[in-house]
C-alpha cells in the first residue's frame, strides 16, 4: 500500500471509529438521558413548557437547596484542598516513621461501600456512638447529655465528611504532579534565594496547579451531585437530596426533573469551565527523565510531628472503613467505644446466604463485560482525542465525561424507558436478563475514568514512535496493534481495573435495573441487606467487608501497575 | 514486580473465597429463569428478604407435597413507590403495544394519560368516540400483562389504586372460597377498614397496625416515660429525637398520619378533629430528627439509639425487639399502639392482570391465605408449621390463629386486632378521599419547611409556650379542613401538575413565614 493508501486508510478509520464512538454514546448515553429528561419539558398535555424550570427558580426550598449544594461542593472541594495538597506535599517532602504505611492507607476513603459507609458514620458519630463513648469515658462529656454530632453543626459536618471521603482525589493528583517537578528547577530557584513558602509559590505550585484545577473540578462536579453524605446526616435541603426523594415521591413532581436539568447545566458549566482554565494539555504534565528529589529525614520531634498529622487525616478519614469492619464482627455494639463480643457468625452468615454469593458471581460477570465494553470504548475515544484533536472528538471527549455529572437513578430510569416491550432496544429489557443493560450502564458510568486514564497515556507517547512505524510500511492497524497498544497497556489495564472496581459499588443502576433475586449484583444484596431489620446491616457490613477488601487489592493492583500516575483517573 | 504478582494473587484470593469456603447444605446459586421442571412464578413485592425467604421455602415445600415443583422469581424494584411506577409504565408499555400492534389503533398522549385512570364517581357517560374511554374500556376486557404473576405487600391504599386502574384482576377465591373470606373466616372489615375487595381483586395476606418504637435508654436520659399516646411524641423535650417516616414517599406511613388525624375526629368531629390534629402534627413536626423515605430506618436508628422515638408499623418494631432479645438486650427498644388510637390496615396480596403463571398464581394467593401461610406470619421460628429462620411477627388475617391453642406457638405479638378495645374503628368517609392531600399536606407543612418549624417549636418551648406565638404556631390557615378538602384536593386531581406545583410553592412559602414569625414572636416573650 502506498503513502498515500495509507493515509486515506487511516482517515477512514479513524472517521468511521469516530462514527462507531458517537453513535454508542448517542444510543446509550444520550438517548436514555433524554428520555429520562423529557418530563421536565412537557406539560400535562403533552405541549412543550419551560415553566418546570421556571418553577424551580420561583421555589425558595429549591433555591436553598442549590446554594446549598454549591455551599457543600465549594467548602469541600476547599477543604479537601488543603488537605490533599498538604498530605502530598508532607509524604513527598519529608522522610519519617510509618510513611509508607500511612501513604498506602490514603485512598482507603474511596473504597468503602456506599450505605455501609453510612451505618460506619453512624456507629462512630451517632448519639449512641463510639465517639461520644470515648468522651464519656474520658470524662470529658456528660452520659446524660451526649452530643448529637451528625445534628449539630449539620452543614459543617457534612462538608467535612464530604471532603474526607474525596481529599484522595487531591492527593493521588498532587502526587502525580510531584512526581513530575524536576528537582532541577526547585535547586536552581533555591541557589538564587528562594526558600520556604516563596519556594513554594513561585516553583513548586505553577507545575502542580494543572493538576490541582483537575482534582478540584472533579471534587466540584462530586461534592455537587453528592448524595451519600447529605443523606447520612438526613440534611434535606440540597439538589441531590430532594431529587432522590421527588423520585421517590409517590404524586407527580415534574419539577424534580426540571432540578436534574439545572444540576446538570451547572456540572457541564462547571466541567467546561475548567477545561478552559486548564487548557488540554495537561496529559502531558510528566517529565520523562527528571532528577526526583529525595525525601528529607525530619528530626525525632518533627517526625511525630509529621505522623501524628498525617495519622490524623488518614485515621478520620478511614474511620467509616474501620467501623464497618468492626461492625461485621460485632456481637453488639451500643454505646460503647468498640463492640462488646466479637464474633465471625455475620460473616459465616453472610457467606451462607442465599443472596451472597450468587450476587458475587454476577456482579464479576456484569463487571468483567462492562470493563471490556470501557476499554474498547474509552480506548477508542482517547485515541480520537489526543491523535486528531478534531471538534467532533472534543465533542466525544465531552460526552464520555458527562456520565460524571449525572445522578445515576437519571440514568437508571433512562435505561428503562428505552428498553421497554416495543421500544427499539426492548431486546436488552432487565425483566427478562438485566445482564446487558447492567454492563451497558457500567460502562456509561465508568467510562470517564478509562478515558481519562487511556488519554494521560496516550500525551505520554510521542507520535513519532507511530510515525516511525508508518514510514516503514506499517498500517494503522499494525501500528496501533504493535507499537500503540502495547505502550498504552499499563495505562488500560489500569483505568480498566479501577473502572471494574467502582462498578462493583455501582448503585443506582443496580438499584432499579436488577430485580430479580437472582440477577442481583452485589451492591443490590447489600442494599437489601442494609434494608433488612434485625441482623441486616451487620449482614450488609459483612459483605462490604469482602468488597472492601477486593477494592484494596484492585487499587493495590493498579498502583503497582501506575504507581504515583494514579492520579491520572481524576483529572478532567 | 513481586509486589504487583502479589497484588493480582490477592486479588483472585479474595474472590475466590467466599465461594470455597462457601458452608456445606448452604442454598444452591439457582438461576430462577427456568430450566429443569420446575414450574416459576413472578411475584412483584416490597416485602422484605425474611418474608420472601419463608414464604418461598414454605410454599416451594407446600407444593412439591402435592408433586409439583415450583420455583418464585421475586421481583423487587424498589418499594411501593417503584413499584407502583414500575406497574404503570410496563402495562402502558404492554397495553401500546397490543393497541398498535394487534388492534392497529393511533396511539396518543390522552390514551396514554386516561387508559388507567378512572372516571371520577359522578361523571357523565363517556360521549362516543371518546378515544380514551374506548381505551380504557379495551384495557379492562384485555388479558395484556407485563409478565409479573402476583404483587404481594404494600397496604390497602396501594392496591385499591392498583385495582382502580384496572391493574388487578379478580383472582376468583372471594367468591368461592367460603372457607377462607366470610364471617366465619376473615371477614370483610375490621373496625371500618376492608380486609379484602369486595370484587375479589385483593385480599389482606395479614393486618398492619401503627405505633411507636422507642428506645428505652434515650427516653430514661431525658426523664420520659413510656409513650402511650400519639401526643407524647410532641412533647418539647423530644427535640430532633423524634424519627418520622414521610408520607409522600409511602402509602403505608401515609396510613399512619391517617390513623393520628381519625384518632383525634373520633374525638372532636372531623372539622375540630382535623385542625386537632394539624397542630398535634405540627408539633411532632417541630420534634422531628428527619422524615425519611425509608420505614425501616425509623425502627433501626431508635432501636441504635440514634432516636428516642419514632412512627413504626407493627412488625418493624416487634423484629427488632425479636433481634435485640437474642442478643441479651431485649430491655432496649420498645413498641407500643396506642390503645385505641390506632387502625389496622390490610397488607394484601392481589392478581395481576394477564398473569402468564394464572393457576400457580391463584394457588399461591390461596396457601398465603390457608392457616399453612398464615402461621409463617405468626409463629416464633422453629414452632411447627411455623417460620423456619425468622420470626415474621406479623399480625395474622385468620382469626383463628389468635386462639389460646396456638399461644405456645405464637411470637409476642402483643395485641389482637379482633379485640374492640385495642383498635380505632376507621372511618373511611372522614379520611379516604382525602389521602393523597393529607401526605402533600404534611409534606409542605413539615418536610420542606423542617428547619423554619423546627427552630419556631424550639423557641416556642424555650419561651414557655407564650400566649401570641402559640396562638399564631396553632394558626390554620391553608390547611383547615375546608381548604384541604376543597381548593388543595381539587389542585392535586388536576391533569395540570403545575397546579399541584403552585400550592406547593404557596403553601411551604406560608409556613415559612409563619415559623419565623412564631419564632419571633416567641423570643420577644409574647
Amino acid at each position: 500500500m502506498t503513502a498515500r493508501g495509507r493515509a486515506v486508510g487511516r482517515r477512514g478509520g479513524v472517521t468511521a471509529a469516530a462514527i462507531a464512538c458517537g453513535a454508542a454514546l448517542a444510543l446509550f448515553l444520550f438517548w436514555p438521558l433524554s428520555e429520562s429528561l423529557r418530563g421536565a419539558f412537557l406539560d400535562g398535555n403533552g405541549r412543550f413548557t419551560l415553566a418546570y424550570i421556571g418553577g424551580v427558580f420561583r421555589d425558595p426550598i429549591y433555591r436553598a437547596g442549590l446554594a446549598n449544594a454549591l455551599g457543600i461542593a465549594f467548602g469541600a472541594t476547599l477543604v479537601a484542598n488543603v488537605v490533599g495538597i498538604g498530605t502530598a506535599l508532607l509524604l513527598d517532602r519529608c522522610q519519617f516513621v510509618g510513611r509508607r504505611l500511612l501513604g498506602a492507607l490514603v485512598p482507603l476513603p474511596l473504597m468503602v461501600p456506599p450505605f455501609v459507609g453510612a451505618v460506619g458514620i453512624k456507629q462512630i458519630l451517632g448519639q449512641a456512638g463510639a465517639l461520644n463513648a470515648v468522651l464519656i469515658r474520658a470524662g470529658l462529656l456528660d452520659a446524660a447529655h451526649p452530643i448529637d454530632w451528625l445534628r449539630a453543626g449539620r452543614f459543617a459536618v457534612v462538608v467535612l465528611l464530604t471532603a474526607l471521603h474525596l481529599y484522595p482525589v487531591v492527593f493521588l493528583n498532587v502526587q502525580a504532579a510531584l512526581a513530575s517537578v524536576n528537582v532541577e528547577t526547585e535547586e536552581a530557584a533555591a541557589g538564587l534565594g528562594a526558600r520556604g513558602l516563596r519556594l513554594f509559590r513561585k516553583v513548586t505550585l505553577p507545575a502542580i496547579l494543572p493538576s490541582v484545577f483537575g482534582s478540584t473540578s472533579i471534587i466540584l462536579i462530586w461534592g455537587l451531585t453528592e448524595l451519600g453524605v447529605p443523606l447520612v446526616c438526613d440534611f434535606q435541603r440540597v439538589t441531590s437530596v430532594q431529587i432522590f426523594a421527588g423520585l421517590k415521591d409517590i404524586g407527580r413532581n415534574p419539577l424534580v426533573y426540571a432540578l436534574v436539568v439545572l444540576l446538570l447545566v451547572a456540572t457541564v458549566a462547571l466541567y467546561a469551565a475548567t477545561r478552559l482554565l486548564i487548557g488540554r494539555n495537561h496529559g502531558a504534565a510528566a517529565v520523562k527523565g527528571a532528577r526526583r528529589r529525595q525525601p528529607r529525614r525530619l528530626s525525632v520531634a518533627g517526625q511525630v510531628a509529621a505522623a501524628g498529622a498525617l495519622g490524623l487525616v488518614v485515621g478520620a478519614a478511614a474511620l467509616p472503613n474501620l467501623a464497618v469492619v468492626l461492625l461485621a464482627l460485632a456481637r453488639d455494639w451500643y454505646a460503647t467505644v468498640l463492640p462488646v463480643g466479637l464474633t465471625l457468625d455475620h460473616v459465616r452468615l453472610a457467606i451462607g446466604h442465599e443472596m451472597v454469593i450468587p450476587s458475587i458471581g454476577n456482579s464479576l460477570r456484569y463487571v468483567t463485560l462492562s470493563t471490556l465494553l470501557d476499554l474498547l470504548l474509552g480506548g477508542t475515544i482517547a485515541f480520537l482525542v489526543v491523535r486528531t484533536r478534531s471538534r467532533f472528538s472534543a465533542l466525544l471527549d465531552a460526552g464520555a465525561m458527562l456520565p460524571l455529572a449525572i445522578p445515576g437513578l437519571v440514568m437508571a430510569f433512562g435505561y428503562l424507558a428505552v428498553s421497554r416491550e416495543g421500544r427499539p432496544l426492548s431486546f436488552l429489557n432487565p425483566i427478562v436478563d438485566p445482564t446487558a443493560l447492567l454492563v451497558v450502564a457500567y460502562a456509561v458510568r465508568r467510562l470517564p475514568f478509562v478515558v481519562r486514564s487511556a488519554a494521560a497515556g496516550l500525551a505520554q507517547i510521542s507520535v513519532t514512535l507511530e510515525e516511525a512505524a508508518a514510514s516503514l510500511g506499517a498500517g494503522p492497524l499494525r501500528t496501533l496493534g504493535r507499537v500503540t497498544v502495547p505502550l498504552l497497556a499499563p495505562h488500560l489495564l489500569a483505568g480498566g481495573v479501577f473502572a471494574f472496581a467502582l462498578s462493583m459499588l455501582e448503585v443506582s443502576d443496580s438499584l432499579l435495573l436488577a430485580q430479580r433475586q437472582a440477577a442481583f449484583p452485589i451492591t443490590k444484596a447489600i442494599y437489601e441487606l442494609f434494608q433488612s431489620l434485625g441482623e441486616g446491616r451487620a449482614l450488609a457490613a459483612a459483605l462490604g467487608l469482602w468488597a472492601m477488601l477486593f477494592l484494596i487489592a484492585a487499587i493495590a493492583c493498579a498502583r503497582s501497575l501506575l504507581g504515583r500516575k494514579l492520579g491520572g483517573f481524576f483529572r478532567l | 514486580m513481586i509486589s504487583r504478582w502479589v497484588a493480582f494473587a490477592a486479588l483472585l484470593a479474595i474472590v475466590a473465597v467466599p465461594f470455597a469456603v462457601r458452608p456445606r447444605g448452604a442454598p444452591p446459586v439457582v438461576d430462577e429463569r427456568g430450566g429443569g421442571e420446575s414450574e416459576r412464578l413472578v411475584i412483584v413485592t416490597p416485602h422484605q428478604e425474611p418474608v420472601r425467604f419463608e414464604f418461598g421455602r414454605a410454599f416451594r415445600e407446600w407444593m412439591a407435597a402435592r408433586g409439583r415443583r415450583v420455583e418464585i422469581d421475586w421481583r423487587t424494584p424498589g418499594g411501593t413507590v417503584e413499584i407502583a411506577r414500575y406497574l404503570a409504565s410496563e402495562y402502558t408499555a404492554s397495553f401500546r403495544q397490543h393497541w398498535t400492534g394487534a388492534l392497529r389503533r393511533p396511539w396518543s398522549a390522552r390514551i396514554a394519560a386516561g387508559f388507567m385512570t378512572p372516571p371520577p364517581a359522578n361523571a357523565p357517560p363517556a360521549l362516543p368516540g371518546d378515544e380514551v374511554a374506548a381505551a380504557r374500556q379495551v384495557f379492562l376486557d384485555s388479558d395484556v400483562g407485563c409478565g409479573l404473576d402476583v404483587f404481594f405487600g404494600g397496604g390497602s391504599v396501594e392496591h385499591t389504586r392498583h385495582a382502580r386502574a384496572g391493574r388487578l384482576v379478580d383472582a376468583g377465591l372471594v367468591g368461592t372460597r367460603p372457607d377462607l373470606f366470610g364471617p366465619e373466616a376473615i371477614p370483610q372489615q375490621l373496625g371500618g377498614q376492608a380486609l379484602w375487595d369486595k370484587q375479589g381483586r385483593w385480599m389482606g395476606a395479614c393486618i398492619a397496625s401503627f405505633g411507636m418504637c422507642f428506645n428505652r435508654d434515650t427516653l430514661g436520659r431525658l426523664g420520659l416515660p413510656i409513650p402511650s399516646s400519639w401526643a407524647a411524641m410532641a412533647d418539647p423535650r423530644l427535640h430532633d429525637q423524634v424519627a418520622i417516616a414521610d408520607p409522600s414517599k409511602s402509602g403505608s406511613v401515609g396510613k399512619s398520619f391517617e390513623t393520628i388525624i381519625q384518632a383525634e375526629m373520633a374525638q372532636a368531629g372531623v372539622v375540630e378533629g382535623w385542625a386537632r390534629a394539624m397542630r398535634l402534627i405540627r408539633r411532632i413536626g417541630g420534634n422531628a430528627r428527619y422524615f425519611t423515605d425509608s420505614a425501616a430506618k425509623v425502627a433501626l436508628d431508635v432501636s441504635a439509639g440514634d432516636a428516642a422515638i419514632g412512627t413504626c408499623i407493627d412488625f418493624y418494631g416487634r423484629f427488632e425487639r425479636e433481634t435485640l432479645t437474642a442478643i441479651g438486650h431485649p430491655e432496649r427498644v420498645g413498641y407500643v399502639a396506642p390503645r385505641g388510637e390506632t387502625a389496622l390496615d390490610a397488607d394484601p396480596i392481589s392478581l395481576l392482570r394477564g398473569a402468564p403463571h394464572r393457576e400457580l398464581a391463584v394457588t399461591f394467593i390461596a396457601f398465603v391465605l390457608s392457616d399453612e401461610g398464615q402461621k409463617l406470619w405468626a409463629f416464633r421460628r422453629g414452632a411447627p408449621g411455623g417460620p423456619q429462620r425468622y420470626t415474621l411477627a406479623r399480625l395474622p388475617m385468620a382469626p383463628r390463629l389468635y386462639g389460646d391453642e396456638f399461644a405456645d406457638a405464637r411470637a409476642d405479638l402483643g395485641e389482637n386486632p379482633f379485640n374492640a378495645g385495642d383498635r380505632l374503628d376507621y372511618h373511611e368517609a372522614w379520611t379516604a378521599p382525602l389521602f393523597g392531600a393529607i401526605a402533600f399536606v404534611v409534606r409542605t407543612m413539615c418536610v420542606d419547611t423542617e428547619p423554619e418549624l423546627k427552630a419556631a417549636y424550639r423557641a416556642l418551648a424555650q419561651a414557655g409556650f407564650p400566649p401570641a406565638a402559640t396562638a399564631a404556631f396553632d394558626d390554620l390557615t391553608l390547611v383547615d379542613h375546608a381548604t384541604v378538602s376543597g381548593p388543595i384536593a381539587r389542585a392535586l386531581r388536576s391533569v395540570d401538575p403545575l397546579a399541584e406545583a403552585a400550592w406547593s410553592r404557596r403553601l411551604v412559602e406560608h409556613h415559612r413565614a409563619l415559623y419565623r414569625r412564631v419564632a419571633a414572636l416567641a423570643r420577644a416573650g409574647r
